[in-house]
């Protein structure tokens, strides 16, 4: 069975590990590092609950190979505050302030979906400051939710990108 | 999740170690996976090692060449062909289907290359191993019968990759690279047998896309279940040259209705040189209509189906007359 030596930096942390070819990103996140914040749902790309940023760019981690993203720099929802933080020197974050927006909002229900709905969403606010509805609703078109009609969720993303640029 | 059962993966930084690598029994190309991994979790798809082509430069340019074509690398990924600027400004139409396709992450992670590539699709078959295990086996998994068309022969699994009419629509040419190096047009590439949809031998692979200089004007449409990020129920593009105060040249491409792009020769006939009056599109976009024949293997039903090719195809020979006006022609 072939393996090989996978390195990575998770979340600000070089990691080294021994992993079999065939185990997707997915696997060494939650089996491996014990990162269970990232979520296992449809496993097929369908769902995007195991959303996560490889080198900043929000991926699907189980239709992604670990092998594949050798030496890259991996986000999960876990690390997301501490990245938030890290920009802004000032503000040491617990919560990603779209995190804080999703609480307010009330854009989480059974919260499954919630983890990649941040990940993608975080993405978008940080490459487009102001999105529009429309924007919203096009990044987090691969994001399934089955508890909350997305209405909330699309508030939180506007609430969050309206508090980022009063405090930038 | 399943994990996927044991195999090599592959990640060649060269031409010549990644033709050698593909070159060994059992080696499968591996675009982003967005499509193979899934696949190969549910036991749809096959290989031992897969071959990366993330990591060959050659694979991954968007190329300006001298005589003004454009050559784009069958590793790039949808999210970069909807951006480039020379994809936005040359052929937007390209970039439109590159848009179509799935959600933010899977451009991202989709190429192109795996996109022209992709797996056809079917009803009866792109389910989990336990519900496909309730039917007897078909033609594309190695059995002796179609669920979807009975009387038919061979498999009618759907062709389902956006990208591949707009590619067709613009004149694009698919460069292979194997034992020896060759093109032909994207329209060739597709056998019409769902099961072995495209015409690569062992060893091949689809390495570039070239798009011709002085393209067409084009468009693209789709239709699907949901507007976020389902497959085509079908999808359509078309294309024409405005010359002498009339559109020359068409091209009427209408896919996801089969396992190979439908090019519609009498559509292209009646709209060569015409007045392009609104009633004249709709005519165009009934015979659209009537050269395809999609079976019930879709999300869809097939009447459905059927007149969205009809709306698809005049709405996208539209777009190309309100892109004319826009340009002051
Ligand atoms: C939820 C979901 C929704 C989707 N929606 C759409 C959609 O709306 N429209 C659409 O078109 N697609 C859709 N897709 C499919 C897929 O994401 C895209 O088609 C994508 O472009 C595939 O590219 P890839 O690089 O990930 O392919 P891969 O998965 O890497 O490969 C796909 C196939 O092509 C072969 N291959 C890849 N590259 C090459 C090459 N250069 N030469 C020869 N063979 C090659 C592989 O061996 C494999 O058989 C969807 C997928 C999911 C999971
Ligand atoms: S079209 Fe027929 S043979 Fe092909 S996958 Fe579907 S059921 Fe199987």
């Amino acid at each position: 069975m072939p393996e090989s030596v996978l390195r990575l930096i998770v979340n600000g942390r070089p990691q080294q590990l021994v992993a079999a070819d065939e185990m997707t990103l997915l696997e060494v996140v939650r089996d491996r590092l014990h990162l269970h914040g990232t979520k296992d749902g449809c496993a097929a790309g369908s769902c995007g609950s195991c959303t996560l940023w490889v080198d900043g760019v929000p991926r699907l981690a189980c239709v992604t190979l670990a092998k594949t993203v050798q030496d890259c720099e991996i986000v999960t929802i876990e690390g997301l505050a501490g990245w938030w933080g890290k920009q802004h020197a000032a503000d040491a974050a617990e919560l990603h302030p779209l995190q804080a927006a999703f609480a307010e909002q009330g854009a989480v229900q059974c919260g499954f979906c919630t983890p990649g709905m941040v990940m993608g969403g975080a993405a978008l606010l940080r490459d487009t400051p102001s999105p529009s509805r429309a924007q919203i609703q096009e990044a987090l078109s691969g994001h399934l939710c089955r508890c909350t009609g997305y209405e909330q969720i699309i508030r939180a993303v506007q609430a969050a990108g309206r508090r980022m640029l009063d405090e930038a | 999740m399943m994990p996927l059962r044991p195999l090599a993966v592959v990640t060649p930084r060269g031409e010549e170690e990644l033709l050698r690598s593909l070159a060994v029994e059992g080696a499968v190309p591996l675009g982003g996976g967005s499509d193979l991994i899934p696949g190969l979790s549910w036991e749809l798809a096959s290989g031992d090692a897969l071959v990366s082509l993330a990591g060959v430069p050659a694979l991954r340019r968007t190329d300006a060449l001298a005589d003004g074509s454009v050559c784009l690398g069958a590793a790039v990924t949808l999210a970069e062909v909807a951006r480039h600027p020379l994809i936005l400004g040359a052929y937007p139409a390209l970039a439109d289907a590159a848009r179509a396709v799935g959600s933010w992450e899977l451009r991202a992670q989709g190429t192109i290359g795996g996109n022209v590539c992709l797996a056809t699709r079917c009803r009866f078959r792109n389910q989990p191993p336990l519900w496909r295990d309730a039917l007897q086996t078909c033609y594309q998994s190695g059995g002796d019968v179609c669920h979807a068309a009975p009387a038919s022969r061979t498999c009618v699994a759907i062709l389902s990759g956006d990208t591949v009419p707009a590619l067709a629509a613009l004149g694009a040419q698919l460069e292979i690279w194997g034992h020896a190096a060759r093109r032909l047009p994207i329209e060739d590439f597709y056998s019409g047998d769902g099961a072995h949809h495209i015409s690569l031998a062992k060893g091949e692979l689809l390495a570039a896309i070239h798009l011709p200089a002085d393209p067409p004007t084009a468009a693209f449409r789709k239709w699907r279940a949901r507007e976020s990020i389902d497959f085509p129920e079908a999808n359509a593009a078309v294309s024409a040259v405005w010359r002498e105060g009339a559109w020359r040249a068409p091209r009427v491409f209408v896919s996801a209705v089969g396992p190979a792009p439908v090019r519609v020769v009498a559509a292209e006939a009646l709209l060569d040189g015409a007045d392009w009056s609104e009633d004249l599109l709709r005519a165009a976009g009934e015979l659209a209509r009537k050269a395809v024949h999609p079976y019930d293997n879709g999300q869809l039903n097939v009447a459905g189906r059927q007149i969205a090719v009809r709306g698809l195809v005049a709405r996208a020979l539209g777009d190309l007359q309100n892109a004319r006006r826009e340009r002051g022609l």
